[in-house]
């Protein structure tokens, strides 16, 4: 009977897998998530002092700019596990594929966003228009900056590819960058309604 | 072999269709400027929709060991609900 249970056991085990890239990249992930985590809740807690100015100046951001943004990191996020799926089936050219696609996706967001912030600079508006100004130019500048290192990261594993580094056997490196560029997806998904839509 | 990478490699697409969808249906209360509680309610179910499957399925972490999933999702389950009883304490100030 206890050898049937701690079989059970060893089985349950066996289906865990283990964590995706290195550790470090993790303990960074949440140091980052827990930034901008406080970032938000310190927005919502301002803005509820302020509910007329951030509702006012809400509405005169460019929402099709933030929903393209979206679509574009979604699609990035997208085409990097797909590329984590083909080095895991040890197929080297649709990895790299799924690198540039992810790359492109990543300079659709930048050059939104330089457009966004030409319209927005160019009106005259900068930090200390008012409030909401501050919390959307410096939160958004915030993850653009990350979106920026992630292409860096992206651009390194598509060149660590062509020199033949990575494979079947060794992919941490790959899921290490992956695990980051989603990281950034993943503080996006909560900005963008946050920022642009919610009222 | 050849079916499951195919299996995979599918659900990670239909993940993007979901993704994209949702994504969609906030771009539609942003074009309306629709607003209110259920409205913000919707969104950030939305969000956090989206968030437990990019950590799941493109971050990997639905079958890892140990609790790096837990708190993961607890920054996609905390935070919209923080947003959210903020959003609730400051539309019950103004009346």
């Amino acid at each position: 009977m206890s050898e049937v249970v701690s079989e059970v056991a060893d089985n349950v085990i066996e289906e865990k897998e283990p964590l995706p890239g290195d550790l470090a990249i993790w303990f960074f992930i949440m140091a980052e998530l827990l930034v901008f985590g406080v970032f938000f809740i310190v927005y919502v807690f301002v803005r509820s002092n302020n509910l007329e100015l951030f509702n006012t100046f809400q509405l005169k951001l460019h929402r099709e700019a933030g929903v393209i943004n979206t679509l574009a990191l979604i699609t990035s996020s997208y085409f990097v596990a797909m590329g984590v799926h083909a080095i895991k089936n040890n197929n080297i050219k649709q990895t790299g594929r799924m690198l540039l696609l992810a790359l492109a996706m990543g300079f659709v967001f930048l050059f939104v966003k330089i457009w966004e912030y030409s319209h927005i600079f160019g009106a005259g508006i900068h930090l200390s228009t008012n409030t909401f100004y501050t919390f959307y130019i410096s939160l958004t500048f915030f993850h653009f900056m990350h979106v920026m290192m992630g292409m860096v990261i992206l651009g390194a594993l598509y060149y660590y590819l062509k020199q033949g580094v990575y494979s079947a056997e060794n992919h941490r490196g790959i899921e290490t960058g992956a695990s980051y560029w989603h990281m950034v997806d993943l503080v996006w998904i909560v900005l963008f309604p946050l920022v642009y839509i919610i009222r | 072999m050849t079916e499951a990478r195919f299996t995979s490699s599918k659900k990670l697409t239909i993940i993007w269709i979901i993704l994209i969808i949702l994504t969609l249906s906030s771009a539609l209360v942003g074009y309306f400027k629709l607003s209110g509680l259920y409205i913000v309610g919707f969104v950030l179910l939305t969000v956090i929709i989206k968030g437990q499957m990019i950590i799941d399925y493109y971050m990997g972490l639905k079958n890892v060991r140990g609790y790096w999933r837990l708190a993961m999702l607890g920054f996609i389950f905390v935070i919209p609900a923080i947003i959210y009883t903020g959003y609730v304490l400051s539309s019950s100030l103004t009346f």
